[in-house]
């Protein structure tokens, strides 16, 4: 009970600290910067203010078109979601047999091969790999098209807000070709959103193998005639996913800034699209909203993982 | 293309659905879908001639004006009283909210005007509160009252006879809203802010959803009064980004794009797909010299800071070419327009002659304010203040360059912050009032649409005189103001934009009128080979 307890205290301090944070942000910027009329209320009384309509579930509004900018949150996150879960999975999928596949022979040319595939990726930026693959399949070879989230010509109805799920529910004679026309538009964004996460969890996976290989538990199951691929699957992988896995929280808070990236070079219309759009329109209320309602999702989703890990592993427990 | 080897959509459903769909790759997010408050071309864009009507139509080509929701209409002798007959069985159209009961009436276009004239009307704060447009062109002056005399009948009442009233009824801000929707959202639980943000008219469109700076989907009004629209589903796609607009028109994706770039037009002019439409635009940009600020409020200084300015560098550099220097505030396609002689030239010797019989001070710091956007009538204010801040360093002025946001920029322009801004107009009508009342006149300059801040009495005499003259005498009345102006000169024209609009050769029957804004409903697809 005292882990959990630690947990929420840290969590709401942590959220109290964003609000602090971005309030200053914006109270520096909206005072240095030249803009709309002052209010003539203390930086404190604003903060006050800014506070309790947050408490009331008031992120502000937009400047253009005048919606919540919760609503527009909710609305905006399915697109983003979409893209990075899909993004973990391809990351896993094809990870991790690629680290099973490095590790049969270590430092072989399989094994070499994928290490630097796995370095050069892990080494070049996101919005690189974005733009190479646009300029490459999309605008060159156009076998994809250049962004957007499903061919304008479908009017698909929202329902879970995911594409795949949507068009899969959608009662339109064409729900069919729709729903391939979103897996067909997901390729080129995912494919960019996924290369880092991918090259990790190859890479370390790879490495894990390789030091639990060397124990010598390993050693005298290979001694007994245990098959290199029993061995592999059934003691080496349990132990070397475990500290992956454990870093999978970090992992996400850096997808949420490659999504920002990805979803601007492909038009996806998600929240880091509609974050940069924000800032283009230097509305600063909405971003500040928006900020803080990103920020919280991160967190939120860091403190569930640590708690599942603390759950699932008897020795975090005791 | 759209179709890779993932699956086989060559299925008859896509196909015939993209034969039927017009893409258009649109620069940037509707403000709002009530064109009596929209203050951008983007917002009249995605709203008047797409989802409304208006009483009367410009003939796009030869700008005469023509019936639309009216059929006919009489001019009382004195010009004070305007009775028209109004189109029958023309219906609204429906959506969740509302089914209409009627067909349209008298009781909607009094709603309409009432809505913008009345500040007490129960609809007009709703939405932003500002109508822009038709104070800005006097219309609260002209209109004294707005007349049932039945319900397919009314009787508009002028406060002195104006030549251009027609004119103003046919443009975008007097389009006719539905009074009976008004009335409907005014009851019960109902949000009347949805009356604008889920529009209803009579236009070939119907606003099926906006997906916030995402796209705008429309389907065709099956029960349109005019032909039906060939095109069942038409969709802005949002694109901000000029690149990504082409990009998307040169993959298939889009079928039209809104304002290429000068730079563009080469590639778009050169493939084999594609077709580049360019034609002089009713537009001027223009360098505003605020008069209420010293010192600019003596004409030497407007003059010496005018003839330090090498206008031919801005066509090039700016504008590509694309443009024609800018000789008054009136295009040189509209009526009354004239070509003043000397034209002013880049002379520095006469512009450091003028600043020292100004007494200028060297350490003024000249303010330049740039709007951070591409407009049709400039596509880059930036670097045209850059332009103009270097030639301004050659006769020994120092400046500086100022933007704020957009919607900021505008706000504290109306409110004369500034000392000299690049701003511009687009015409609405070929109207030489459009252009002078808002942008120089006194009533502007109260409202702030003049960004000179320049009432001059005797300009003001002239444009008012002409405005209720609807002899042949009024074109010389236009032309002496235009010599006035050159006189005073309260602003610096630059350019007169051409306007381009670039899109696949499949698509016919695409036209661009002068005054820009796209008519959507007679566009055709060709069937592919």
């Amino acid at each position: 009970m005292g882990f959990m307890l630690k947990q929420i205290v840290r969590l709401i301090l942590m959220l109290w600290g964003i609000t602090v944070l971005a309030f200053v942000f914006f109270e520096v910027a909206q005072t240095t910067l030249p803009s709309e009329d002052q209010t003539g209320f203390t930086h404190f009384e604003n903060y006050q203010i800014f506070m309790s309509s947050m408490l009331e579930g008031d992120f502000g509004t937009l400047h253009q078109g005048g919606e919540p900018v919760l609503t527009e949150f909710f609305h905006k996150l399915p697109a983003s979601t979409e893209l990075i879960f899909t993004a973990i999975i391809i990351a896993w999928l094809v990870g991790l047999p690629l680290a099973l596949l490095a590790v049969k022979k270590p430092m072989g040319i399989t094994d070499r091969t994928i290490q630097l595939i796995g370095t050069t990726i892990y080494s070049l930026p996101v919005f690189w790999w974005g733009i190479i693959l646009l300029i490459m399949f999309a605008t060159g070879l156009e076998w994809f098209p250049v962004g957007g989230r499903l061919d304008y010509i479908y009017a698909i109805e929202t329902v879970t807000g995911s594409a795949l799920i949507d068009t899969l529910l959608s009662s339109k004679v064409y729900a069919q070709e729709a729903f391939w026309d979103a897996v067909y538009r997901m390729v080129l964004p995912v494919t960019t959103l996924a290369m880092l996460p991918t090259a990790y969890v190859t890479l370390q996976i790879r490495a894990g193998m390789e030091e639990i290989l060397q124990h010598d538990y390993m050693k005298s199951a290979k001694a007994r005639g245990m098959s290199i691929r029993r061995i592999l699957w059934l003691h080496g992988l349990p132990n070397a996913v475990q500290p992956v896995l454990n870093s999978m929280s970090m992992q996400f808070s850096m997808l949420v800034t490659s999504t920002i990236i990805v979803e601007f070079i492909f038009s996806w219309p998600g929240i880091g699209h509609w974050f940069l759009i924000l800032i283009q329109r230097q509305d600063y209320d909405a971003l500040r909203g928006a900020l803080i309602l990103i920020a919280s999702m991160i967190l939120l989703l860091n403190t569930t993982t640590d708690v599942l890990r603390y759950w699932s592993n008897p020795r975090l427990r005791r | 293309m759209g179709c890779f080897y993932l699956v086989a959509c060559q299925g008859e459903n896509s196909s015939s659905l993209r034969q039927q769909s017009l893409i258009y790759c649109s620069e940037g997010s509707p403000a709002t879908f009530n064109p009596q408050q929209a203050t951008t071309s983007i917002s009249f864009d995605a709203s008047a001639k797409v989802i409304f009507d208006t009483l009367v139509e410009f003939n796009p080509k030869t700008h005469e004006i023509l019936p639309a929701l009216a059929t006919d209409w009489s001019i009382s002798k004195d010009k004070h009283r305007y009775v028209f007959n109004l189109r029958k069985n023309v219906s609204f159209s429906q959506n969740k909210l509302f089914t209409p009961t009627r067909y349209f009436n008298a009781e909607d276009v009094i709603f309409s005007i009432l809505r913008q004239l009345n500040p007490s009307h129960p609809y007009h704060q709703v939405g932003t509160g500002h109508y822009q447009f038709f104070y800005a062109n006097g219309m609260h002056n002209i209109i004294v009252d707005v007349k049932k005399i039945n319900s397919n009948t009314i009787e508009f009442i002028l406060s002195e006879p104006y030549a251009g009233f027609l004119g103003l009824l046919a443009m975008d801000f007097s389009s006719i809203q539905s009074a009976e929707y008004a009335q409907v959202l005014s009851t019960g639980t109902n949000d009347k802010e949805n009356f604008d943000r889920l529009p209803i008219g009579t236009g070939p469109f119907i606003l099926e959803h906006y997906e916030t700076d995402t796209f705008i989907r429309y389907y065709a009004n099956e029960n349109y009064w005019r032909k039906v629209p060939e095109i069942k589903t038409l969709v802005f796609a949002i694109s901000t980004r000029p690149s990504l607009r082409l990009a998307r028109l040169l993959t298939e994706e889009c079928d039209v794009m809104a304002q290429p770039l000068p730079s563009q037009s080469q590639i778009i002019a050169e493939h084999p797909e594609l077709t580049l439409d360019r034609q002089p635009g009713l537009n001027v940009a223009y360098w505003a010299f605020n008069t209420l600020k010293p010192p600019f409020n003596k004409l030497k200084v407007r003059q010496a800071l005018s003839y330090a300015i090498s206008r031919e560098d801005i066509i090039h550099t700016v504008y590509n070419d694309a443009a024609v220097i800018a000789r008054g505030p009136l295009p040189p396609n509209m009526q009354g327009s004239i070509k003043p002689t000397p034209i002013i030239t880049q002379q520095f010797e006469k512009s450091r002659q003028l600043l020292e019989e100004a007494d200028w001070n060297p350490d003024h710091v000249v303010e330049v304010w740039a709007m951070p956007v591409q407009r049709p009538y400039n596509p880059d204010a930036k670097k045209m203040a850059e332009l103009i801040q270097r030639n301004l360093s050659q006769v020994g002025i120092k400046s500086r360059t100022i933007t704020f946001k957009w919607e900021v920029f505008l706000d504290k322009v109306r409110k004369g912050q500034h000392e000299t801004v690049l701003l511009g107009w687009r015409a609405d009508s070929t109207e030489p009032d459009d252009f002078l009342t808002p942008l120089l006149s006194c009533d502007g300059q109260r409202n702030g649409t003049n960004r000179a801040f320049w009432c001059d009495t005797q300009f003001d005499k002239l444009i008012i005189q002409a405005r209720s003259d609807t002899t042949e005498n009024r074109i010389k009345l236009y032309q002496q103001a235009q010599k006035r102006f050159k006189q005073q000169l309260p602003w610096l024209p630059i350019a007169h934009a051409e306007q381009f609009i670039a899109y696949r050769k499949s698509i016919q029957n695409l036209t661009l009128s002068s005054t820009g804004g796209l008519n959507f409903y007679q566009i055709t697809k060709a069937r592919p080979e």
